[in-house]
């Protein structure tokens, strides 16, 4: 199971949250993310609020209680964890800089299979992904496959009211990777993934998706990647418009915070 | 000393009250808030043990201070709800999100973060969850409390279990049982002693020894807690034996005191005479007593020590107080003391006089003594057979009533879950150089081979164990390069620390029975690899291996060094060597016999129904060694009330049959009323619901019957008549330093005030 294994749903809701940024009201939306590999399955409670260019998303990883709180205005991300009781705050644009990636060996190709699968009002369209990434294990040049289904909402991203976050997520220096403290190891692979999943968000907004990873190279490491290859999918269940509260987006009482 | 003592407590009662008083007062003020500084953790481990390195090890090097808890989900009643219903699903996230934000909670597993089938029970209708809690200061206790606040939900029912859960149910349920006994026995008493003394101003004198008691003992029990860590079950010790000691010291002071009352005697003689014998044997008695409860301080585990400490205070603070505290209230008492007696109840006091049923049977037994030994050995010996089949074993949650929380959890895993493994094995391992280094990989690779192919063994989770298509070769990249692979980072980070490591080993062998302990032996007799510097074998079955080891090794320790108190108290006491020696052996049947009972109730199940509890199949060895130590020290306590009046009686009488015969009239009703009254203390913790308090209540109960009659109305003057004066006999040199230390004073001086 390779590195980026959990920042694929972190870059899946990415695409989401550019559909959910764009209403003018509040939005709740609760679904699931799972990660298999190697007969083992993790999976997470996903919960998004969003309020003006605000958003939390909530997940459970392993049992541990996490929040990420995005201020796309400041350009940060706040990473809550719930069992220390401590908040780290990333800049959204210094993780972008450090770890720009020279991507031009991705290649990405997204095609609509026709059918569809609907999220309340949502008309979310199957499409078939493939992308490879470049990428490092170990000392080994390898290259990251992602191969598997996407289902995108077209229209949701050509409405007037998400441009601001369209253009949020199009400008070079937006990156929303490896907040979650330990991962930066893995920055360089996410930036491209970061990159494929803009490339995405192109032609709609994630409602949904099934990616299987693995890897391509000779070394004995993409070997073992190869055989520790991980399914990982997110999946929204509901969306809710009620009203939340200022305070879900800023930092508890009593969490020490530390700024990365 | 204690004629000197009578003369000082007649001459100034109110200066001897005053300073009773002040000291009480202090204690009630200092000792008010004792239970809040007594530790909620009970101290079952054995220090220095395998399983309590391995914890200590899981703590300090490897990070992992946690107690796990079961949550249990399941339907509503009449809601078919099933666990694969998106509506149950959310449900239980709802309420285990709440719960991963509580304090002190460190992770939680759930069958829908996991897919883990067996997470699943067979119906599909319910599942559990697994919370890891901080177990910190408190056992983990105070973030089990507040995460309870969350276990709501409208759809679902939600229940607790787990060795934590069951602990906090037994603690709460104990809190429950001795409020309750408390108020009861008090009540009783009451009644009862008025019934033996036939006055209110006598039948309250002993109630308010026991009050004091209880008091002092709470008082020095929060002073112990400056320097040591004390167990709240200390408390419940207090209340027990305290209370019912100083009643019985109480009981004891006040007949002898009405006796030479009725004698005719002045007023400071019948004081004087009343401490040089009465006071004198309280004294000695309470000695005997608190010195074999502090025995218990020489096992290693703090419970043990607690409850020495905490029985051996209650004792000494109902002999201090006795002997301190009644005297001057029987000096202002006066000729008022019989004040408002009962009519019909004084006559029957009366008539229970020196002569009368007491007599006839003292002489019976005097005339049929080897009939009556070989009867009373008989009778014991049969009592004590089911000692043969006696099995000790860990307590669970079903010693808590069927309607406890943590125990229908177990039952509903037991029964619906028939693939849970929830109580691993816990290894924590030394590597040389790093754990995930290539030599600690080798011999963690190796060493898990080796677990696997044990018998009982069916999982084993630790650094490689990640996949069974893993090689070693796999493992030793995976490992170089772990940033590379979330699975490895994360499996580092919950099994390594450096060079500490932790493997987990499931087994199919139910936690509590001698099969898991037996597999334990197994794992540390295991040939460990080179690069593996230590292991230590921690988890459920191998504390409780480690704990009946430990009681083994300690145990006749123990009883030695009880014996060898009570031989010397029993021989500057009574001047003989053979006394003492006689005394541990029937004490010795005695218990034989109160063992043998437990096993038939507890173990086996008779009287089940009617006592209200579920068969154990075991007996708990706390229960076996506090029960030692207390009937042990009861069983001194009528000895000694026994053979003092013997010997007073010797110097007064003709021969040895006379005054054994005297002896045993004039202490028969007093040790009668005594295991009467202490009777109604320990049968009020006995309808407690949790089996530990049922089991100490019955078998202190039955101890204290069948050594108030078997033993010491048949066997002992038995024994006394057939061994004649040689009973008394002792080596020159000890008689000597018998004389030279001589504290009888049984002789009757004139006593001035």
């Amino acid at each position: 199971m390779p590195f980026m294994t959990n920042a694929v749903p972190v870059l899946l809701f990415t695409a989401m949250l550019g559909a959910a940024t764009g209403a003018e009201a509040d939005f709740t939306l609760a679904g699931h993310s799972t990660l298999t590999a190697m007969n083992l399955t993790n999976t997470s409670r996903e919960t998004l609020f969003v309020k003006k260019n605000r958003l939390r998303r909530d997940r459970i990883d392993r049992g541990h209680a996490y929040s990420y709180l995005y201020d796309l205005g400041e350009k940060e991300i706040t990473v809550l964890d719930h069992t220390l009781h401590q908040a780290e705050i990333h800049a959204l644009g210094n993780a972008a800089t450090a770890n720009r990636l020279a991507i031009k060996d991705l290649t990405l190709a997204l095609a609509p299979t026709g059918r569809r699968h609907a999220l309340q009002d949502w008309n979310c369209e199957e499409h078939t992904l493939s992308a490879f990434l470049p990428a490092e294990l170990g000392q080994e040049k390898v290259k990251l496959r992602l191969a598997g289904q996407v289902w995108l909402e077209r229209k949701a991203r050509q409405r007037k009211e998400l441009a601001p976050f369209v253009k949020a997520v199009q400008a070079d220096d937006f990156f929303i990777g490896a907040a979650t403290p330990g991962q930066t190891a893995a920055a360089t692979q996410i930036q491209g993934l970061n990159e494929a999943l803009r490339r995405v968000l192109g032609q709609g907004m994630v409602c949904a998706a099934e990616i299987r990873l693995d890897y391509e190279g000779t070394g004995p490491m993409a070997e073992l990647a190869r055989r520790m290859a991980t399914h990982t999918g997110l999946v929204y269940e509901s969306i809710s418009t009620s009203a939340l509260a200022d305070a879900a987006f800023d930092i508890p009482a009593g969490y020490s915070v530390v700024r990365r | 000393m204690f004629w000197s003592l009578g003369r000082q407590t007649h001459r100034s009662p109110w200066l001897f009250l005053l300073a009773a008083g002040l000291l009480l007062a202090l204690a009630a003020a200092y000792g008010a808030d004792v239970i809040r500084h007594l530790s909620l953790a009970p101290g079952w481990d054995v220090p220095e043990s395998g399983s309590a390195n391995a914890r200590r090890q899981l703590q300090r090097q490897l990070g992992r201070d946690e107690t796990p808890l079961i949550l249990l989900f399941r339907p509503r009643p009449g809601d078919a709800g099933k666990v694969a219903d998106p509506a149950y699903r959310q449900a239980v996230e709802t309420v285990l999100e709440a719960v991963g934000r509580s304090p002190g909670v460190l992770g939680v597993e759930s069958y829908f973060s996991s897919a883990e089938r067996t997470m699943v029970s067979s119906q599909g209708d319910m599942t559990y969850a697994l919370v890891r809690l901080q177990r910190g200061n408190d056992e983990g206790i105070g973030a089990y409390q507040h995460l309870r606040r969350y276990l709501v939900s409208d759809r679902l029912m939600i229940q607790t279990g787990g060795e934590l859960a069951t602990y906090v149910d037994a603690r709460q349920q104990l809190e429950r049982d001795v409020r309750r006994a408390e108020w009861i026995s008090f009540g009783l008493l009451a009644v009862l002693l008025l019934w033996v003394f036939g006055s209110p101003l006598a039948a309250a004198l002993p109630l308010v020894v026991g009050g004091v008691t209880v008091v002092v003992s709470a008082a020095l029990l929060k002073f112990c807690t400056l320097w040591m860590e004390v167990t709240v079950y200390a408390a419940n010790v207090v209340s027990m034996l305290g209370l019912g000691l100083a009643i019985d010291y109480g009981l004891f002071i006040v007949s002898r005191f009405r006796e030479e009352q009725a004698r005719g005697h002045a007023a400071a003689q019948t004081l004087c005479i009343t401490l040089a014998t009465a006071g004198r044997t309280v004294a000695f008695s309470g000695l005997t007593v608190a010195a074999s409860l502090f025995c218990l301080t020489l096992f290693p585990q703090r419970f043990f020590q607690n409850m020495g400490l905490a029985g051996g205070i209650s004792v000494a603070a109902a002999m201090v107080s006795s002997i301190l505290l009644l005297p001057p209230l029987l000096t202002l008492l006066g000729p008022n003391l019989n004040r408002f007696a009962l009519p019909t109840l004084t006559r029957r006091q009366a008539s229970q006089g020196g002569s009368g049923a007491w007599n006839g049977f003292s002489h019976f037994v005097m005339r049929h003594a080897r009939l009556v030994l070989l009867g009373a050995l008989l009778l014991l010996g049969l009592m004590g057979l089911p000692l043969r089949h006696m099995e000790i074993g860990p307590a669970d949650s079903k010693s808590l009533p069927a309607s406890a929380e943590s125990r229908q959890v177990q039952e509903t895993l037991e029964r619906a879950f028939p693939h849970t493994e929830l109580s691993p094995l816990v290894l924590t391992l030394r590597t040389q150089g790093a754990a995930h280094g290539e030599a600690g990989l080798t011999a963690l690779y190796a060493l898990t081979q080796q677990l696997r192919a044990l018998p009982g063994v069916s999982r084993v989770e630790g650094l490689t164990c990640l996949e069974d298509s893993l090689t070693l070769a796999d493992y030793h990249l995976l490992y170089r390069y772990p940033e590379a692979f979330p699975l490895a980072s994360g499996a580092l980070a919950q099994f390594a620390r450096g060079d500490h490591t932790v493997l987990f080993v499931r087994y199919t062998a139910d936690p509590a029975t001698p099969a898991a302990r037996e597999l334990v032996r197994r794992i540390r007799a295991l040939t460990l690899p080179p690069a593996i510097l230590d292991m230590e074998v921690g988890g459920f079955p191998a504390e409780h291996l480690d704990y009946v080891d430990s009681l083994a090794q300690w145990t006749p320790r123990v009883i030695a060094a009880i014996v060898a108190v009570i031989g010397v108290l029993l021989f500057l006491m009574l001047g003989s060597l053979l006394l003492p020696l006689k005394a541990v052996l029937t004490n010795l049947l005695s218990l034989s016999a109160t063992f043998g009972g437990l096993v038939w109730v507890f173990q086996d199940g008779n009287l089940s129904g009617l006592l209200g509890f579920t068969p154990q199949g075991k007996l708990e060895g706390t229960v076996l060694v506090l029960i030692f130590a207390s009937a042990f020290g009861l069983s001194i306590d009528y000895e000694v009330f026994l053979l003092a009046r013997v010997k007073e009686m010797r110097a007064k009488a003709r021969d040895d049959i006379q005054a054994i015969a005297a002896g045993m009239q004039k202490s028969g009703p007093i040790i009668t009323s005594a295991a009467l009254l202490i009777g109604v203390v320990l049968g009020t913790f006995a309808m407690g619901e949790v089996v530990f308090m049922k089991a100490m209540g019955v078998g202190l109960l039955f101890s204290v019957i069948v050594d108030a009659t078997l033993v010491r109305m048949l066997l002992v003057p038995a024994s006394l008549r057939l061994m004649g004066h040689r009973i008394w006999w002792a080596p020159r040199p000890l008689r000597r330093l018998y004389k030279r230390f001589n504290v009888s004073e049984h002789k009757e001086h004139p006593c001035h005030s």
